[in-house]
């Protein structure tokens, strides 16, 4: 595993012209996996994820020169990968709409698409598990279960109380363990 | 590539789970989905890339934003390699007809041209001689089937005027009637 600089020195070449874009690649490099399986958890298809993410690390690209170190780093650039998550799954709804079809079904259509799938298996039944949930309740799941985010965190990043998340996460867990024994 | 969480090294996650239902303790967090191989490796470049023409892009829309509706497409081409047009093609099939054609009619003309017959070639021959060379059979079979063709002459015999030619007779000297006979023979 590669080690990284921490924020601070990363975001100190990145203001530096002279080693600017050696502060930006590594920012991406340091924080491109997570944020990719933020997006990817989502929207579950690669192509889509990918698009979203280079997206994204435009737009980081874009914020830093404005970047006031009044949050971390890493949830600023939550805060975008998950608001232009947010707004393509918005707009494949609208387009899903016009063409008659059907948003969370489409979903767990490509989830079992993927390669290896395999529905008997518990960890394929999770991602149809978690499918299932409205988009909110997926993301404060995703968020707590997969990237181990504390509640504070959750709550700068979501602009949610963090008793609101932590309910959504109960019942979230709840439903998934239904769907689940269910299915 | 199939992507791996490590397990929940939080405590204070897992014991939450557990507190939710003793189910989650069956579950890892292991992410079933792939990612193409050196994906994370190529993606700063990439991005890179990206972050350039964008750059190119809002130049261009502060100066000129016409420009940018105005699709960068090539309009331009390549000559293609040369081809053998579908005239030059004509030109040859129309040549050849042309040299069949003529062959064509200088053969009929050839072949229609009018025969002279070198009649003295049969004026010269020996009739007697081809008759010879006949059978007699062939002859004679020759006659029955052109019998209506060949018509005797008509020989007329001239009477004969005794008393003119004996006094005729009378009237000659012997030695003209020797030279008659002698004549005659």
């Amino acid at each position: 595993m590669a080690l990284h600089l921490d924020d601070t020195s990363l975001l100190a070449q990145f203001q530096n012209p002279s080693t600017k874009e050696k502060g930006y690649t590594g920012i991406v490099k340091k924080y491109q996996e997570r944020l990719y399986w933020h997006i990817r958890r989502m929207l579950v298809d690669h192509e889509d994820t990918n698009d979203v993410l280079q997206s994204v690390l435009i737009k980081i690209w874009n914020g830093l020169e404005n970047f006031r170190e009044d949050s971390k780093l890493f949830t600023w650039m939550y805060r975008i990968a998950t608001n232009e998550t947010l707004t393509f799954i918005e707009k494949q709804k609208k387009r899903a709409t016009v063409s008659l079809d059907q948003g969370t079904d489409g979903f767990q259509d490509k989830i079992k698409a993927e390669a290896n799938f395999n529905e008997n298996q518990l960890v394929w039944k999770l991602q149809l598990a978690i499918k299932s949930l409205p988009e909110k309740q997926q993301l404060v799941f995703n968020l707590r279960y997969y990237d181990e985010m504390p509640y504070h965190q959750m709550s700068e990043l979501l602009e949610t109380s963090e008793g609101a998340l932590k309910a959504s996460y109960h019942i979230a867990a709840q439903k998934i363990e239904e769907f689940i024994k269910n299915n | 590539m199939v992507y791996h969480l490590p397990m929940h090294n939080n405590t204070d996650i897992q014991s939450e789970l557990e507190t939710i239902s003793p189910f989650w303790q069956t579950l890892d967090a292991n992410m079933p989905y792939q990612v193409p191989a050196q994906y994370f490796e190529q993606l700063h470049v990439i991005v890179r890339a990206s972050i350039e023409k964008e750059a190119v892009y809002t130049e261009l829309e502060s100066v000129a934003p016409l420009l940018n509706t105005i699709p960068k497409t090539n309009v331009f081409q390549k000559p293609a390699a040369k081809q053998k047009t579908p005239i030059y093609h004509f030109t040859k099939w129309a040549v050849a007809a042309v040299f069949i054609g003529i062959v064509a009619v200088g053969a009929y003309i050839f072949n229609n041209k009018p025969q002279k017959i070198d009649y003295t070639a049969y004026m010269n021959v020996d009739q007697t001689q081809l008759l010879q060379t006949i059978s007699d059979s062939t002859l004679l079979s020759y006659m029955d089937v052109h019998e209506n063709l060949i018509s005797t002459p008509d020989i007329s015999i001239p009477e004969y005027d005794l008393e003119t030619s004996t006094s005729l007779i009378e009237q000659s000297s012997d030695e003209e009637l020797l030279e008659y006979i002698e004549s005659s023979n």
